[in-house]
């Protein structure tokens, strides 16, 4: 396990925090209503840890939208939620009253923007602050166990991800979803180094 | 990316150009400064623009309504940032792009999905990006089909689940090995397991194994013959009905097996609750005379085959009537419940006792010793049943009269049994009450009937069913009616009329003779008075009189009484007695016919003829009146030989100053031979049958009776 | 000799506070900093001061900047104050604008500042 001093902590959420903002500001604009994204947590955790924190059992079904990206450093980005929240959040960014059926068909396709808007916006955020270049592959849509989103990894395994808990809320609902940052091999690393060089230029 | 060199530079220019032109999808890539850079046929015909038109142009320019929206962002993350991104109309309150669909009409592209990719220059200024705009509609509405499928499985699949876990019934699915491949929540529960423990688990393996033997036993004869199971099994305190039916596969055959169980605890309390009611009296929850009929008929069917020997004894309470009528219902129902509970606790666990009806109790000894044994305790139960029942100052002693019949001695069968032990109860009864009877063979039925017909005898007064009918007697000489003989009649509740004869000896056995006698005397003295007070003169009336009554000691003062009480005349009374009571005892008889005699009243002697007194005998006794029995006037005319008897009797009467009566008159040829013979008066059907008082008014009122006639000064 | 300027900046996180100040101390080095992690900690720190000028974070535990804000104003009627913020919604700009709040969204960049700053002092 990893720790974090508080100003890595510190900035890591103000790059996401500056990413959500500008992800519900076009989910803002596009259902034309106000999205509230909270972001309350932040850890570095490794794989066992990844499920203890999602709350729920390995094989529990959630939804998850990934995007892989590569450049300065590679990883995947994955937003994540319990399956049967999928349906209300799409249900919550669009008409209230709107019938199930129509819900269904839309389902795949705005969840895969929804995930779009809010993971370039965190990892836009990336490239804009930390001036470094990233590219970022189309969404992919999962449905499954957290495992097999993750892509199966024995539990002894070390990797760290960095998981942050992030909350949707339109009017009544209050959605909550997972943002997980998992970066390839030792760029967990290249990604802290790109904080710390980012601290010291504004210290 | 490397270009494969299977053909020249050239060739691989013209067939980018020409798949990038002929593709099915809008292609446009436009530099960092949104400048269009290649735009295909498919844009051509969507946007309605020429390639010549747009290239070089701003995308803004060519689409101002991308101006601050999601798209515009999209490019801008892909041409500064190199990040894809995926625009789905379906998110959108209005379509990212104003184009129409390509397939001839003109029709607004309501639903592209438009996708767009960074492109890497060859410096980071000459980067760009390529925007992919593919039409979803026809997909879409080949998705919203199956879509719609889906969803209406999905709708059926989860009304099933929804019925599945909403039964209250266990319900599983087995597999062939017994292995269990879905199972509800209400199985879970009565099972008490995990669900997930449970699946894959054999279902025999949740149950003690009582039940597993039956479960396996019906499991394994479904397997064998594909037939389905229904039995019943409990578990603690529950009752199941359970079902194994088999579930077949597409062909037919035996693929799983489903198990029903229904909690039929509740139905089954019911069940027992419906049967106790029809098989036990409400009041005292003791079995019922059907249940008992049951019983006893099982056990003599045990006994039978047992050689053992059962005792049926039939109760019924002395008195009880008189605790309902003075106390009230309520406390003879208290009472029948003490008793109820006394003769529970007086027998064993496997005897029965059981409530016939009002205070008739049954106790079925199963099995019985021998008669000692069983006499003893039915001292037991009589002297335990031997109450004080009400408070202090009007208690009323309750007793119990049992008669008991025994198997096999008294009967075969339950019919017999009962009857035996009821006669034997009516003759415990009959003997003084408070006491027991065993059946014997020589209570036959002729005394059980007199046995009954003295009990309704008894009720006979208080129930008003007896009527008095009266029958002139005529004048020979005057043909004028002359004085009445009044004779009992019975209404029986149930058996109508009953004949005098069939109850008059019963009554005189048993004493309830003088109780009628006193009120026919009564009855009589109240008619006269009447007839006084109506203004209409009285013809006499003759009264018979048991020789019990006549010699109950107290006749003399009753009589007395009447004719005070009634303030009458005592001419107008006259007493019939029989020639066989007097001559029981002649000097008795002589003592009181002549204290009534002195009072003024006359006396018959009835039936003449029958006995074997002698005329010259009576001539002493205190008679005014001989009535010659009516087997010496049947058929006069024919027999001399009695009209000689008669004849005598009617000159030694008239030496004697008494007054003959023929009775039986029913010719003509009987007048006139009587007539002749001198006799006072006749008595029969030719003139008159017996009559009630309205008609013999009526009667008397037509003939104008003579009251001066000598027979009945 | 006017009073000089005292400027409160509340953010619960450690390093906006620590860019704001250093942004501060380059662009106004007279002017006196009161820094507070959230709102409870920002009312406390301003009693008996007097503050001219308010930076303030939006999104914070406990209470929210535009609700500080909107107290800071009833305490001190003449304070200058802005949200300053990731959350960009236009809802939230128009919010903060109707109260007369400035808005400035993160990232924190110099240039934004310095327009706010030279705003404060018209």
């Amino acid at each position: 396990m990893m720790d974090l001093s508080e100003l890595e902590r510190d900035a890591i959420c103000e790059l996401v925090n500056i990413g959500i903002g500008q992800a519900a500001r076009s989910l803002g604009k596009m259902v034309d209503d106000r999205v509230l994204l909270t972001i309350p947590a932040l850890e570095l955790v490794e794989y066992a840890n990844v499920l203890a924190m999602l709350g729920t059992e390995t094989d529990a079904a959630v939804t998850a939208i990934k995007e892989r990206f590569s450049g300065a450093f590679q990883g995947d980005a994955i937003l994540v939620f319990p399956e049967k929240h999928s349906l209300d959040l799409v249900r919550s960014l669009l008409d209230e009253d709107m019938p199930i059926e129509s819900l269904t068909e839309l389902e795949q396709e705005s969840l895969l923007e929804v995930g779009n808007i809010v993971l370039n916006a965190c990892l836009g955020t990336f490239i804009n602050i930390l001036s470094c270049r990233l590219e970022i592959d189309l969404p992919v849509l999962f449905r499954g166990s957290i495992a097999k989103v993750l892509g199966q990894r024995a539990t002894a395994d070390n990797t760290i991800y960095m998981v942050m808990r992030i909350d949707f809320t339109t009017q009544k609902k209050m959605i909550k979803g997972y943002l997980v940052f998992l970066f390839d091999s030792d760029f967990t690393t290249t990604f802290l180094a790109q904080i710390h060089s980012y601290i010291r230029m504004q210290r | 990316m490397t270009i494969p060199t299977i053909c020249s530079p050239d060739e691989l220019a013209t067939f980018l150009r020409e798949g990038v032109d002929k593709a099915d999808i809008g292609y446009i890539v436009i530099d960092r400064n949104f400048r269009v850079l290649v735009w295909n046929r498919w844009m051509e015909r969507a946007s309605g623009k020429e390639r010549a038109e747009v290239l070089n142009t701003p995308f803004v320019t060519i689409f101002p309504e991308i101006k601050e929206s999601r798209l515009e962002d999209a490019i801008s993350n892909a041409v500064q940032r190199g990040m894809a991104g995926i625009l789905s109309a379906k998110l959108h309150r209005t379509p990212p792009l104003r184009l129409h669909r390509i397939d001839g009409d003109t029709t607004p592209l309501t639903n592209p999905v438009i996708i767009i990719r960074p492109l890497e220059g060859s410096v980071p200024e000459r980067n760009g990006c390529l925007i992919q705009i593919i039409d979803e509609t026809n997909s879409a509405i080949r998705e919203k089909t199956l879509r719609a499928q889906a969803l209406a499985l999905r709708a059926q699949e989860e009304q099933l689940r929804t019925l599945f876990e909403a039964i209250n019934d266990s319900v599983l699915l087995l597999d062939k090995d017994g292995s269990i491949v879905a199972l509800n929540d209400t199985a879970c529960r009565r099972w008490g397991g995990e669900k997930d423990a449970m699946l894959g688990r054999k279902f025999l393996t949740f149950l003690p194994s009582p039940n597993a033997n039956i479960h396996k036993r019906h499991f394994e004869a479904l397997a064998s013959s594909g037939m389905p199971q229904r039995f019943e099994d409990s578990l603690g305190e529950y009752t199941y009905l359970v079902s194994m039916f088999p579930v077949p596969n597409g062909h037919g055959a035996v693929h799983r097996i489903a198990m029903l169980a229904s909690d039929i605890t509740e139905r089954k309390a019911f069940e027992r609750r419906i049967f106790h009611l029809a098989h036990h009296d409400a009041l005292t929850g003791l079995p019922n005379r059907a249940y008992l009929q049951d019983r006893l008929e099982h056990a003599i069917d045990l006994a039978k085959r047992m050689g053992r020997r059962l005792a049926l004894m039939f109760l019924d309470l002395d008195h009880f009537k008189a605790v309902n009528d003075t106390m009230g219902h309520d406390s003879g129902d208290a009472l029948l419940n003490l008793v109820a509970g006394k003769l529970q606790s007086s027998v064993r666990v496997t005897d029965t006792v059981a409530r016939m009806g009002g205070d008739e109790f049954v106790v079925l000894l199963e099995p019985a010793g021998q008669d000692e044994d069983i006499a003893r305790l039915t001292e037991k139960i009589i002297s335990t049943l031997d109450l004080r029942w009400g408070s202090e100052s009007d208690a009323i002693r309750v007793t119990t009269s049992i008669g008991v019949a025994v198997f096999p001695d008294n009967g075969h069968d339950a019919r017999l049994l009962m009857k035996a032990a009821d006669t034997a109860m009516y003759v415990a009864k009959a003997g003084g009450r408070n006491t027991f009877r065993f059946f014997s063979a020589e209570m036959t039925e002729r005394t059980m009937e007199r046995l009954h017909l003295e009990r309704d005898i008894r009720d006979a007064i208080s129930r008003e069913e007896f009527e008095l009918y009266y029958q002139p007697k005529v004048c020979f000489r005057s043909r004028k009616p002359c004085g009445v003989e009044v004779l009992l009649r019975w209404r029986h509740g149930e058996r109508g009329l009953v004949s005098p004869a069939e109850f008059i000896p019963l009554a005189e056995e048993t004493g309830l003779i003088v109780e009628i006698g006193e009120w026919v005397l009564e009855a009589v003295c109240q008619q006269i008075a009447k007839w006084i007070r109506e203004g209409r003169q009285p013809v006499p009336i003759a009264v018979n009189v048991s020789p019990k009554q006549l010699f109950s000691g107290d006749f003399v003062a009753l009589v007395i009484s009447c004719i005070e009480r009634y303030s009458i005349p005592s001419r107008y009374l006259q007493i019939e007695i029989t020639e066989s009571a007097v001559m029981a005892d002649p000097i008795r008889a002589a003592t009181t016919l002549a204290q009534l005699r002195e009072l003024g009243i006359n006396i018959a002697i009835d039936d003449f003829g029958t006995g074997y007194s002698s005329l010259s005998y009576l001539s002493r006794l205190p008679i005014d009146v001989i009535k010659i029995d009516r087997s010496f006037v049947a058929g006069l005319a024919d027999r001399r030989e009695n009209l000689e008897i008669i004849n005598a009797i009617i000159s030694l009467a008239r030496a004697l100053k008494m007054i003959v009566v023929a009775e039986g008159i029913e010719t003509k040829g009987d007048v006139e031979v009587l007539t002749n013979a001198s006799c006072h008066l006749g008595q029969g059907y030719l003139f008159a049958r017996p009559m009630q008082i309205g008609d013999l008014e009526r009667w008397l009122d037509a003939r104008q009776p003579d009251h001066e006639c000598w027979g009945c000064k | 000799m006017t009073a000089p300027v005292q400027i409160l900046v509340v953010d619960d996180s450690l390093l906006a506070r620590m860019m704001l100040k250093k942004l501060i101390v380059k662009l106004r080095p007279a002017w006196q900093i009161c820094e507070a992690r959230d709102g409870r900690d920002a009312l406390e720190k301003v009693a008996g001061r007097r503050p001219d000028v308010g930076l303030i974070d939006y999104n914070m535990p406990g209470m929210n900047g535009l609700d500080l804000a909107l107290r800071l104003r009833q305490l001190f009627p003449g304070i200058v104050l802005a949200l300053i913020t990731a959350n960009i919604q236009d809802y939230l700009v128009r919010e903060a604008r109707a109260s007369s709040v400035e808005f400035i969204s993160k990232p924190i960049e110099e240039e934004k500042i310095s327009v706010f700053f030279d705003s404060v002092e018209k």
